[in-house]
């Protein structure tokens, strides 16, 4: 599944049945690459939440399940040395090479909703493996040099 | 492949973990002229108003040097500024080579030094200087064989002058050429 399909789903409670809040973003992590969590716009909780993937019940085609809403954390209260610190989203960022060349911007991520493992990153002109995924960070998307 | 680029070019560059994270920025390059090496870059901080950082990136911790990003492993390559590294930027031949003479042994001036030439990759190296030379405006000089650094000028062989290119995507091979015929009179040399 692409990710931009995802964005605008509904995140629901299954103890309540209650929409907590909709997916905006994720944030991923290498080797194996894979989302780290997922960015959510809340209503009435005080902004911007994260959900980690761990605690994702299940990721439907119109909806995102959670069990219960204190698995949502607040994106402030998220310490930058996190997996799922907002800055390891990589929509909208650069990505260079680890040899430091640039090669576009990340525009979609495609990934298996069972297991939340990223297949590729793609951008208007390429595609890369998840498996060349290095790093993703605040200034860029860094890939291997492998992959031309 | 290999890539040639400005050393004017490599400053500013942000330097990127391969974490994704900008940490700094090139401020200046430390340069061992006399060795045609990079000892490594001076840094800033990132952002419009931020200052200088007092740290420094030496070579044995940079991971790639590209032409959009000098790439480090971790934030933990900058080191504080530290005695060695100072001491680079002091040494004869280390300082600022901008502006200084480019001479052949048999002491024709092929002009003034304005820029460094590098080749990226895993191990870096000046590979020749961007000259105004009079009456040929810029020309670009590859290095190789035995080259002098004093703080007056940079003495090359004389074949040097026979294998100047006009852009970055034909230094290549200018420098190619200038490295077999200094190969080839070696050759010569022995022979004789």
């Amino acid at each position: 599944m692409l990710f931009t399909r995802a964005q605008g789903e509904d995140v629901v409670e299954l103890s309540s049945a209650a929409t907590l809040g909709t997916v905006t973003a994720c944030t991923l992590a290498p080797s194996p690459a894979r989302i780290s969590g997922l960015r959510l716009k809340t209503r009435g909780r005080g902004g911007r939440h994260m959900l980690a993937w761990k605690d994702v019940e299940s990721f439907g085609p119109d909806a995102v399940t959670v069990r219960d809403a204190s698995r949502l954390r607040r994106e402030k209260e998220i310490e930058s040395g996190q997996q799922t610190h907002p800055d390891h989203d990589p929509i909208g960022k650069p990505v260079l090479t680890e040899a430091g060349e640039a090669r576009g911007t990340v525009l979609d991520v495609e990934f298996d909703e069972q297991t939340g493992r990223v297949s590729r990153l793609l951008t208007a002109e390429e595609q890369f493996s998840g498996d060349d995924l290095v790093g993703v960070g605040g200034y860029a998307v860094v890939v291997g040099d492998t992959s031309r | 492949m290999t890539t040639y680029l400005r050393a004017s070019e490599i400053i500013r560059k942000p330097v990127v973990t391969l974490g994704g994270e900008d940490v700094a920025q090139v401020k200046d390059i430390l340069f061992d002229a006399s060795k045609g090496r990079i000892r490594g870059f001076t840094l800033t901080g990132r952002g419009l108003l931020s200052g200088p950082l007092h740290r420094e990136l030496l070579w044995r911790n940079v991971h790639r040097l590209g032409p959009d990003a000098v790439m480090v492993r971790t934030g933990n390559a900058l080191e504080d500024d530290d005695s060695t590294a100072q001491s680079a930027v002091e040494e004869p031949g280390g300082g600022n080579v901008l502006g200084i003479a480019m001479t052949t042994r048999s002491g024709t001036r092929l002009g003034t030094i304005t820029d460094a030439i590098i080749e990226t990759g895993a191990t870096p190296v000046v590979a020749g200087y961007e000259l105004e030379s009079p009456g040929h405006g810029s020309v670009l000089v590859p290095v190789a064989g035995p080259v002098t650094v004093s703080s007056e000028r940079v003495l090359v062989p004389d074949e040097t002058a026979e294998h100047s290119a006009g852009t970055l995507e034909s230094f290549g091979t200018a420098a190619e050429g200038l490295r077999r015929r200094l190969e080839q009179d070696a050759q010569e040399k022995q022979e004789d």
